[in-house]
């Protein structure tokens, strides 16, 4: 799927890594895009934030939704930029 | 640093009322087409990011569909108000209700979107469908359990080298909590269990890595340039139609 890298070089620090500044078309997609940042909040589970619990694949989000009756919210999202995977 | 709708605490709550999917798109040819119904720019073109909100029977198109919730809505919380009226509209069952683990399509997939995600990662793996299956069941109580819910992403095999990538694997695991790498590629074993294993242990461990998980904020530049620099390229199902991402690609790869 894609090139190995060396696992040592795939965890950089990320206190070193300067904020990034994003197209704004690119914010616009994030809208949906960094939603994987579910999240967490229960009001008896505070330690945790609550966050979106996502299907992912259309069969079994659909045959899910078909079976309980509820709405879908669905999002689709490449997830690499400019290939480089890790990122949506 | 939170740029989305759909890290709001509130759009997450709301949330639980849907049954909500996220594809990744490129990955399937299926799907693609499933998206083009839903949103088509002018291009005529798939473009990287779709979002809808839909009946049950995805027939109908409750909200304006698009490249985001900005295209349907004007902040978070009108978003949050409309989905939960939209929610009483439909008659669903108990909320986290849900009969089947939320699966990612692979377990090279599932890396690279709970690295997107910064979040962790359960592979679950048999050596026949039949007992991935029994196992993947036995695993549906603590995917929407009230507090795990929505804190890991999951994938499962039944191929022993679909987790070749994963450093500190050892031998009989059935689920392994995993933490990706930065870019997805590979992972590393944060906890092991057999496929006997009571799951209140499961339990307590996926609570416990999830409390203890680090929140990483990447920068975009920074991780795009490293991926570049280490020669990754992610090599989608299908070929990407998105424009103007194929001409950022270009640019940033001096024309490869």
């Amino acid at each position: 799927m894609v090139d190995a890298a060396d696992d040592r070089t795939e965890q950089p620090n990320p206190n070193k890594l300067p904020e990034a500044e994003m197209p704004v078309r690119t914010l616009l997609a994030a809208g949906l895009v960094l939603s994987g940042l579910a999240v967490a909040s229960d009001s008896d589970s505070p330690r945790l934030q609550p966050r979106i619990a996502w299907y992912g694949t259309l069969k079994s989000g659909l045959a899910e939704a078909e079976r309980s009756n509820r709405a879908i919210l669905l999002v689709s999202a490449a997830p690499h930029c400019t290939g480089v995977p890790g990122i949506w | 640093m939170d740029r989305s709708f759909l890290s709001r605490t509130e759009i997450a709550v709301a949330s639980r009322e849907f049954v909500c999917i996220r594809l990744a798109t490129y990955e399937s040819a299926e799907e693609a087409e499933f998206l083009r119904g839903i949103y088509l720019p002018r291009s005529g073109d798939l473009e990287n990011t779709t979002f809808g909100i839909l009946s049950p029977d995805a027939r109908v198109q409750l909200v304006r569909s698009g490249r985001g919730p900005q295209f349907a809505f004007r902040s978070a919380a009108s978003m949050a108000k409309e989905m939960k009226e939209i929610a009483t509209d439909f008659k669903g069952k108990a909320p986290l209700s849900d009969t089947k683990l939320p699966l990612m399509a692979s377990v090279d997939l599932g890396l690279n979107v709970a690295s997107c995600d910064g979040l962790p990662l359960v592979v679950t793996y048999a050596k026949s469908d039949e007992e991935l299956q029994k196992l993947n069941a036995s695993m549906v109580k603590l995917a929407w359990d009230k507090e795990l819910a929505g804190q890991y992403i999951f994938a499962a095999t039944t191929n022993r080298k679909h987790l070749k990538g994963l450093s500190g694997l050892g031998e009989g695991s059935s689920v392994v909590l995993v933490s990706p790498g930065e870019f997805g590629v590979s992972g590393k074993v944060l906890a092991e269990f057999k496929a006997d294993a009571k799951p209140e242990d499961i339990r307590k461990q996926m609570l416990s890595v999830a409390l203890k998980y680090p929140r990483k904020n990447k920068s975009r530049r920074e991780h795009n340039a490293a991926g570049i620099a280490l020669g990754l390229d992610w090599e989608t199902k299908i070929p990407e139609t998105d424009r103007m991402s194929l001409r950022a690609k270009e640019r940033q790869r001096g024309g490869k």
